[in-house]
């Protein structure tokens, strides 16, 4: 950081700095920053490039919309000061049974920390985003004795690397050419020569032409090709799954002779809420793998801190499920997803996502119903429907922050830009101190 | 952004006369053109003062590009997704950058022959390319490796 009486009229170069983007944490950004804007940025993808020059994902010429002031809504939403929507933001979280803290994918380690603590004083729910399907797999994971391994040794020894309702290319697109497939690694010196590929996946896609095979199986059917391949790994018949039989034996057949294999899957498993189901399937096909060779499974996630999210909750509840304050046995809690609840749930506090996106319609209705502080750095359709309204700075870009790599790694995030708003851990902050105050 | 150039876009802009003092027809020519093998100044009809615009507009057409004209690689800047793909596998960025050989992409001060840009592919030095230099073999590891078809090949 430039610390000159002209610091925002310099070119300040950061080297290696960790990109906000998705699960990768890409730890290799070069960046000049001058009067306080990007002027040029190296090796960073499509995403990241969004992120950093804050426009819409894939397409970093259409700037995406920032909420200026904090506002609370009247009849329409207003601007006002920052201890005014504090205060609102207060009465309604303390005025609520049982409130929800929602999203916190985006924001860094110890802002989760703090939302959790609120959630805690409150009594209320605190459910990351997409946890139905990480909850599953980290349950899980807690059940088995399987090997986990950094992204760094998945390049230097897999030789089948398997993606599993998930297109990378889309959703983390360094992840190929950084840790799987093509860098060359400490036994695979031929780099994509060695390995080979496959993709599962409800559609063809760009995976699907990279691939060695590919597999298309129905929407919500992942658990009978699962169960099926299982079948095939024991030696017993298949003769009732009516699906690509010969394919599934081809995989097979290759996943046998492999000495080490990873298995990368994403949200398409959770498709028709089969994610429970799915992911105890794949657990089972990997336990079978792993009685020949080394497997590791590893989820690929599409927001930068869904790692840290669960890591918090399994170092401060010893469980990666949701937690739930609000009965007599503090937090404990057998369901994979809280949102089922959401008609008990009267107020939320919704922390850098856009839950009118990316919920059912179903839960939307639900959640419209209730009144919502909402703490995101831009304007999205949940911002319309929000009580209370907070702009914030983006964690790593105009914040500091602690991040979780997909594979549990914690990185640092750099701060590379001033910004005139508060960061999401410091509203939180004061939104508990106020809390910690007023709530007995 | 770099299109694929036809054949019939080009011979548009020649003279269609087909008398042959560059050595080939028009159609030839034009053919010739998109695999870089003659220039548009080899066209004697176009060195004419009142042709001067086609000459442009061919110039224009098939672009300024130097790294084009010495490696044939044709960079579709609004296909790519900044992935990184290339820069990993292209042997010559291996052998400049021991950070490209891992995964990680090329330091600030690394020579190397492909980049990742603000978000989008960059051929920063041409010459190193194994396809600038004739008495190497062919490679085309960037371009068939390249899952969004960002990069072609003349």
């Amino acid at each position: 950081m430039c610390l000159c009486a002209f610091a925002t009229l310099c070119q300040i170069l950061y080297e290696s700095v960790v990109c906000p983007s998705c699960g990768c944490l890409c730890d290799d950004i070069d960046i000049v920053v001058e009067e306080n804007r990007v002027k040029s940025i190296r090796n960073v993808c499509e995403w990241g490039i969004s992120k950093f020059l804050f426009t819409k994902k894939f397409t970093s010429n259409v700037k995406r919309g920032r909420v200026e002031k904090p506002m609370i809504r009247e009849k329409t939403l207003i601007k006002t000061n920052y201890e005014t929507a504090i205060s609102r933001a207060v009465d309604i979280l303390k005025g609520s049974k049982k409130p929800l803290i929602y999203g916190l994918t985006n924001s860094g380690y110890n802002a989760q920390k703090i939302a959790l603590n609120i959630a805690r004083r409150l009594k209320g729910l605190f459910e990351p985003r997409g946890a139905a399907l990480l909850s599953s797999y980290y349950a899980a994971m807690g059940d088995s004795n399987f090997y986990v391994a950094p992204l760094e040794e998945i390049r230097n020894n897999a030789d089948l690397i398997i993606y599993w309702g998930c297109n990378p290319i889309h959703s983390t697109p360094r992840h190929l050419a950084r840790y799987s497939v093509y860098p060359r690694g400490r036994c695979k010196e031929r780099g994509s020569q060695d390995r080979v590929v496959f993709t599962v996946d409800v559609a063809e896609n760009e995976m699907g032409k990279l691939s060695r095979r590919f597999l298309q199986v129905e929407r919500g059917t992942d658990f009978m090709v699962m169960e099926t391949m299982v079948k095939l790994l024991k030696g017993e018949t298949v003769e009732d799954y009516k699906g690509d039989i010969a394919t599934i034996e081809n995989m097979v057949r290759q996943m046998t002779k492999v000495s080490y294999g990873a298995i990368f899957f994403g949200l398409g498993l959770s498709a028709k809420d089969n994610a429970k189901r799915n992911v105890e399937n794949l657990m089972a096909l990997v336990k079978e793998l792993n009685s020949k060779a080394r497997f590791v499974i590893l989820p690929l996630y599409d927001d930068f801190n869904t790692s840290g999210v669960i890591q918090l909750l399994i170092r401060e509840l010893k469980s990666p499920m949701p937690a739930d304050f609000s009965g007599d046995h503090g937090a404990k809690n057998s369901k994979y997803s809280l949102l089922e609840n959401l008609h008990e749930v009267d107020a939320a506090l919704v922390v850098g996502d856009d839950p009118f996106w990316s919920l059912s319609s179903e839960k939307s209705d639900l959640l419209k119903e209730i009144p919502m502080v909402l703490i995101d750095p831009y304007w999205t359709r949940t911002t319309n429907k929000a009580k209370v309204v907070f702009p914030t700075a983006v964690t790593g870009i105009e914040a500091e922050g602690v991040a979780y790599r997909m594979d549990g790694l914690p990185l640092k995030l750099k701060k590379v830009m001033e910004s005139e708003y508060p960061s999401d851990e410091s509203i939180l902050g004061d939104i508990y101190q106020r809390l910690y105050k007023e709530v007995p | 952004m770099l299109a694929k150039l036809s054949m019939y876009q080009l011979y548009h802009y020649l003279p269609k006369t087909d008398c042959e003092k560059c050595g080939f027809s028009c159609m030839g020519f034009a053919n010739r053109l998109i695999s870089r093998d003659v220039r548009p100044e080899d066209c004697p009809f176009l060195l004419e003062p009142e042709h001067s615009a086609s000459l442009t507009e061919l110039n224009r057409l098939l672009g300024p590009e130097v790294e084009k004209e010495i490696t044939g690689l044709i960079i579709d800047q609004e296909k790519c997704n900044g992935c990184g793909i290339c820069v990993t596998v292209c042997e010559v960025n291996m052998e400049k950058s021991k950070e490209a050989e891992s995964g990680r992409g090329p330091g600030f001060s690394d020579d190397v022959v492909l980049r990742i840009d603000d978000g989008k592919i960059k051929l920063v030095d041409p010459q190193s390319c194994r396809r600038a230099n004739p008495s190497s073999h062919i490679c085309r590891a960037c371009a068939e490796l390249c899952p969004t078809k960002a990069i072609s090949l003349v």
